[in-house]
């Protein structure tokens, strides 16, 4: 068996986060901040390959980007949230901007958290994730 | 098959109105069934969702095998249009994906667009009036 990656405690299953986001920067930003915590983390630059990347992998949890390519943010939870086996998983939304129409929106189809990018980007975002997927 | 459909031949108009709750067989059915008419091929088409209550949904890949079926049907001599109507909101994101999927799909030769309103469909699906002025001339 390989040894748990750093950052997880023996017997302790890894996490997988799924983060839908077009920009490679945050992207690069955010798998150094969870990959040393022990989190493994899938990536899928648009809406539509994240509604599949979802239903392919299952993960923990979804960070998703409000504003994407070929389906939006909110449609692609929309549809992740209609599939039955994929309810349940979490999602946290990302935006540039607290927009209250689109969290109010966000939060009708079943976005349990949101973070702001600039969170993402200094580090304090990456602890909320964390306890999310540790509470 | 709760897909009624009507054909505007002055029109050349594939109307389609699907009712109650939908699934993947019903829409893989209606496909078959009216686009496998070579007399239909070159046709437009209206989906107009507004009486669906709920579409059984279980993976993407319903959504992709039905946009590569239909797009495999596509005549390729004349690009057609398609338009979706629907107001709500989970209907309208998997008539995006629809599109998504057909967009990338081989043969597919009908433009696809998404409009919350009939008016907005039936609009889009005229053709311009300049063009209809120029014919009559």
């Amino acid at each position: 068996m390989a040894p748990a990656p750093e950052g997880i405690a023996d017997g302790e299953a890894e996490m997988n986060v799924l983060l839908i986001d077009g920009d490679d920067d945050l992207v690069r930003r955010l798998r150094h901040l969870l990959e040393p915590q022990g989190v493994r983390v899938i990536v899928a630059a648009d809406g539509l390959t994240g509604v599949e990347a979802a239903h392919a992998e299952r993960p923990d949890l979804i960070l998703i980007d409000s504003d994407l390519a070929r389906l939006s943010g909110l449609e692609a939870v929309r549809i992740i949230k209609a599939v039955r086996s994929l309810a349940e998983i979490p999602v946290v939304m990302m935006t540039a901007a607290a927009d209250p129409e689109t969290i109010k929106e966000a939060v009708d189809v079943g976005v349990v958290d949101f973070l702001l990018k600039p969170s993402l980007r200094d580090g304090s975002g990456a602890e909320r994730i964390l306890k999310r997927l540790r509470p | 098959m709760p897909i009624d459909y009507e054909i505007d031949r002055r029109r050349r108009v594939v109307r389609a109105t699907p009712r109650g709750t939908l699934t993947h067989q019903d829409m893989i059915e209606y496909q078959k069934t009216v686009w496998s008419r070579p007399s239909l091929r070159n046709y437009d088409e209206l989906i107009d969702m507004s009486d669906v209550a709920g579409i059984e949904f279980e993976s993407p890949q319903d959504v992709m095998q039905l946009a590569e079926l239909s797009a495999g049907m596509d005549d390729p001599r004349r690009r057609t249009k398609l338009a979706i109507v629907a107001s709500d909101k989970l209907h309208h994101a998997l008539g995006r994906m629809y599109r998504a999927y057909r967009d990338q799909s081989p043969g597919a030769n009908r433009q696809v667009e998404v409009f919350r309103s009939a008016e907005e469909a039936l609009q889009w699906l005229r053709p311009p009036k300049a063009s209809r002025t120029a014919k009559r001339k």
